[in-house]
């Protein structure tokens, strides 16, 4: 049955909480984070704040501000960054390919997703914290621009 | 055993040399870090002696060419490549986030590294080949373009 429309707007293009939510979440490299199992909505201004990721059964979820989401298509919700948190389970190679250790911790800056250090443990040798100016790229794994020997010795805990 | 005496008319400078004792059993990172496996031969060109590549061994055994390495170091070869055949068993998207299958197979240029199609597999479903212009991305799951226009038909629809 066809809804009466009282907005006095054209709402063709507009999508709905149906078109969002249980949709899955695809970051800027293609990694599926989960299925937008919320949505966050100004009360006053009545626009998108973010969606809340369910990233499956005992993993903690995600919120992701609008500025992070690009598309919302019919089949999945894009977004326009690589997600921090992801590095959690990364493995760590220095500029040489030494494995340095697991990140076991990533911390931002704020709220926003931009990296400020990532905590790295290293077995029996305790945990390293790494700089964000020390990552040179993070795909599969993390390389980081500078050998196990110049990270700063004190930021070994 | 005693001190090693060297015996060539080259100016011999050992710290710059990679002794194949050191490579065998390195280990191998893509471009983007994954673990490739490890260095179980290599390969001389029997003429000039110049090393042409290495026998990678891992979840699949694999021949890289030299060109395809950034950097050798005492910890690890690391390649200037992610291997496309690494694309095996990864979800095919269309540019709307729709699910089409898994990569079923790739099919090279040669035995290049570069991509020449895939063939993408859906419970039910036909194969699909897809040529490598209509990617968009190939990471943790391959993407194609919004150019992409094939419709996946039943195994029972006529193609």
């Amino acid at each position: 049955m066809a809804n009466r429309n009282t907005s006095g707007k054209n709402l063709e293009g507009a999508i709905t909480s149906d078109d969002i939510l249980g949709k899955e979440v695809i970051d800027i490299d293609g990694r599926m984070i989960g299925a937008a199992e919320k949505i966050f909505i100004d009360p006053v201004r009545f626009v998108l704040l973010g969606i809340d990721v369910d990233k499956g059964v005992l993993k903690k979820g995600l919120t992701i501000g609008k500025n992070y989401i690009k598309k919302i298509t019919a089949h999945a919700i894009f977004l326009n960054i690589s997600v921090a948190y992801e590095m959690k389970g990364m493995l760590v190679f220095d500029v040489d390919g030494k494995e340095i250790g697991k990140v076991t911790k990533v911390t931002l800056r704020g709220t926003r997703n931009i990296i400020k250090e990532i905590a790295v443990k290293r077995g029996v040798f305790g945990s390293l914290i790494v700089q964000r100016n020390h990552i040179a790229r993070i795909g599969e794994n993390i390389f980081l621009n500078v050998g196990l020997s110049d990270l700063e010795p004190n930021s070994s805990t | 055993m005693g001190k090693l005496v060297y015996i060539t008319e080259e100016q011999y400078m050992p710290a710059r040399a990679l002794k194949s004792k050191e490579l065998i059993g390195l280990r191998v990172l893509s471009k983007n870090g994954s673990v490739v496996g490890r260095i179980s031969e290599l390969h001389l060109e029997s003429n000039s002696l110049r090393m042409l590549g290495v026998v990678v061994s891992g979840s699949k055994k694999i021949y890289v060419g030299k060109n395809y390495f950034h950097k050798i170091t005492p910890d690890s070869l690391i390649l200037n490549i992610d291997p496309t055949i690494f694309l095996l068993g990864k979800k095919v998207l269309t540019y709307d986030g729709q699910v089409l299958g898994t990569v079923k197979e790739i099919r090279r240029k040669g035995h290049t590294n570069d991509l020449k199609e895939i063939v993408v597999k859906s419970f039910m479903k036909r194969r699909l080949v897809i040529q490598s212009e209509k990617i968009q991305s190939m990471n943790n799951t391959v993407i194609l373009s919004r150019h992409y226009r094939g419709k996946q038909k039943y195994f029972w629809q006529k193609s």
